[in-house]
């Protein structure tokens, strides 16, 4: 059985029942053994008032006289007395004749059936006669045979035995209803919590805490794990919807613009220059398509490498010369750098290894350097600087002397999509996750990264990575 | 007429002005930013504003409301890439007047631009008529007792202002206004060069004369009274 209820139930049954049988049993043995016993006291009373009708005979010195006129016993007792000799006495007429029903010759009580009624007898072998006179030692002996149609007993006994089951079974049904109800009562918070939660929506809605409103104490630990759980599955649910949606804007927007720059050379007559002018714009657009795209799917790949193997799996990585990696990012970044006449001022203490893709690292350096050129001035100045902090970790910093970043922004700027400002990361291509790959990245591979602003000016980014031991 | 894109996007807002100038000869003004957008509409000369929900500044949804509040009835046609219902019930209850999800046709956007233009100024067909001077809005071209009127695409735009503001009398400032974007010389006397040559190709040659002059308030196109 696969219900707790139905199980629970017949173990209860199952105990009760045997507990029945058991009170039953007993109850009805006490009552035969009461009932024949007052049935054999009765039979022994009737028997010896009829031994007394009997008498010795004056006439012969063995003979015995009975006084049948004053027998007063109910009509349908059998009695019979014999001399020791098996002689007869006296007794009822029909009982005499037949030897049959009184087989045995010995004390005692038994049972026999005589025209479908069943009797209950008591023999007395060897009865001794008192002299009515003189009360003298008695000389004379006789058998006694007595009895009474034993129906009446029987029916009592029969009718206890009714009671003592009924009673059994009225009790069996009361535990088994008492029981279903209870056990089903006991398992309503787990019913009431099993609908609740058939109401979750996978948009997370209204899940109220039941740790305040479940009564069983054994349930408690449940409600609060369940709530628990929803709530997390909740934030994390939120929070992937808020990257589709702003994934969706971003991917919308930039259909958009590649939609209506080639629509816009469908319309009307368009010179050859203008259409190839259309079409490098069309390509241009494809390609800031093209790296949205790139940057989402790293991040997703981060991520599902973050939920999938954990965090060890970076050990096999081959270990990576810091100063080679981020002079090769500084050197992809020189023709923008040149635009904003920016300078990159690079400054290393030694020679430090990490362990890391080096794809990874390369994609962290142009993000942080990117933006940190974004946001200098005209012809100010970024450092970059490695140095080694205590245990066995590097520190990179990567300065700018721009404006910073306002209080309001610092929060979020690791945020997905989040953009301090707007129209302006806007023109140099950025979608706002920058910040956010350079992040995952970092702790992807076990750093920390952080940014903050300069008391002069400026904001500077700090990642910490472990080192790999020379 | 004079359309403002407000929209960050700043190729987007490019591909739109080119479109809607090219395509409906409208001029076209361009915020990339939400309090310059906001600055720009509440000065009033705009015959409709596209605007992007997404805005840097203060956001669509609140340019929208302090349009509003001002008492701005220029017509709003909304740009978003958010579709659910939520938002467009949103937009169009706090006073836009269409919107248009991203990536969206430029037919259509210059369509609904046409529209509800046409709308805002009283007209409920493309095609205006006033006697037998009849403009097609879709063609842009005039025809006057069904003969073409040949007209520069500047003659074109101030015939189409004036005709969907039939009856009402134009300040020259407004027609400058809704004409030329910003940039221009608002002192200049383009406009009177214009109406004389409109003049000219419509009511020379008719019998009923539809371009008035009122001296010192400026023009009115109705049909003249009987006699």
């Amino acid at each position: 059985m696969r219900s707790i209820r139905g199980r629970v139930v017949l173990l209860v049954l199952a105990a009760q029942l045997v507990a029945a049988v058991g009170a039953v049993g007993l109850s009805i043995w006490y009552v035969h053994r009461a009932v024949w016993s007052s049935v054999d006291s009765e039979l022994k009373a009737r028997m010896v008032s009829v031994l007394a009708l009997v008498d010795d005979d004056v006439k012969s010195p063995d003979g015995l006289t009975f006084d049948g006129d004053q027998v007063n016993i109910p009509k349908e007792d059998l009695f019979c007395i014999d001399d020791v000799h098996g002689g007869p006495v006296a007794g009822s007429s029909s009982w005499l004749t037949t030897n049959k029903d009184r087989g045995q010759h010995e004390d005692g009580a038994f049972f026999f059936r005589r025209g479908g009624v069943i009797y209950r007898a008591k023999a007395h072998m060897n009865a001794a006669i008192l002299d009515q006179e003189n009360h003298q030692i008695p000389q004379l002996y006789v058998n006694v045979y007595y009895a009474m149609p034993a129906n009446r007993a029987e029916a009592e006994i029969a009718n206890a035995t009714r009671i003592a089951i009924s009673v059994g079974l009225l009790s069996l049904l009361i535990s088994f209803g008492s029981t279903w109800w209870a056990v089903g009562k006991g398992m309503r918070p787990l019913t009431d919590f099993a609908h609740q939660a058939d109401l979750i929506e996978a948009d997370g809605a209204q899940f109220e805490d039941p740790t305040g409103t479940v009564r069983s104490t054994e349930l408690v630990p449940l409600a609060r794990a369940l709530h628990s759980l929803v709530s997390r599955l909740q934030r994390a649910f939120r929070r992937e919807r808020r990257f589709l949606s702003d994934a969706a804007h971003e991917l919308k927007t930039a259909v958009a613009i590649q939609k209506s720059t080639l629509q816009l050379l469908e319309q009307g007559k368009a010179s050859e220059e203008e259409l190839r002018e259309g079409i490098a714009r069309a390509l241009e657009d494809t390609s800031r398509t093209e790296n949205l795209v790139a940057n989402m799917l790293l991040l997703a790949s981060i991520d599902y490498f973050q939920r999938s193997t954990g965090k060890g799996a970076i050990d096999n990585e081959a270990p990576l010369g810091l100063n080679e990696s981020l002079q090769h990012a500084i050197d992809q970044l020189v023709p923008m750098a040149k635009i904003k006449s920016v300078s990159v001022v690079f400054d290393s203490c030694c020679d430090l290894r990490v362990r890391a893709p080096e794809y990874e690292l390369n994609q962290l350096w142009i993000n942080l350097l990117e933006n940190a050129i974004q946001h200098s001035p005209l012809g100010g100045e970024v450092k970059v600087e490695i140095s080694r902090i205590e245990g066995s970790a590097c520190r990179i910093l990567i300065a700018d002397a721009g404006p910073g970043i306002s209080s309001e922004d610092l929060p979020h700027v690791f945020e997905r999509f989040y953009r301090s400002d707007r129209s302006r990361s806007r023109l140099t291509g950025g979608f706002g996750l920058g910040l956010s790959i350079a992040k995952a990245v970092v702790e992807k591979n076990r750093g920390a990264i952080q940014i903050e602003n300069m008391p002069q000016a400026g904001a500077t980014v700090e990642v910490c990575l472990p080192a790999v031991d020379a | 007429m004079h359309v403002l894109i407000i929209e960050d996007e700043e190729r987007l807002a490019q591909n739109l002005a080119k479109a809607i100038s090219k395509n409906a000869g409208f001029v076209v003004d361009v915020a990339l930013e939400g309090n310059e957008g906001l600055h720009l509409a509440l000065s009033g000369s705009f015959d409709l504003v596209v605007l992007d929900l997404m805005l840097p500044g203060i956001s669509g949804e609140e340019l929208l409301t302090e349009l509003r509040r001002a008492g701005n009835k220029t017509p709003v046609l909304v740009l978003t890439a958010k579709e659910d219902k939520q938002t467009i019930v949103g937009v169009l209850d706090n006073g836009a007047d269409d919107y248009l999800a991203k990536p969206f046709d430029l037919g259509e956007l210059l369509a609904r631009v046409k529209a509800l233009i046409r709308r805002s100024k009283g007209q409920a067909s493309s095609s205006l008529v006033l006697a037998d001077l009849i403009l097609d809005m879709n063609t842009r071209s005039a025809t006057r007792a069904e003969v073409r009127v040949e007209l520069t695409p500047m003659e074109y735009r101030t015939l189409e202002y004036l005709m969907l503001r039939q009856g009402s009398v134009v300040s020259k400032e407004e027609l400058l206004e809704h004409l030329y974007d910003y940039n221009w010389e608002k002192f200049s006397n383009v406009i009177e060069v214009y109406i004389s040559a409109l003049r000219r190709k419509i009511d020379a040659s008719a019998h009923e004369r539809l371009i008035h002059t009122l001296r010192g308030h400026g023009y009115m196109l109705r049909r003249s009274e009987a006699g």
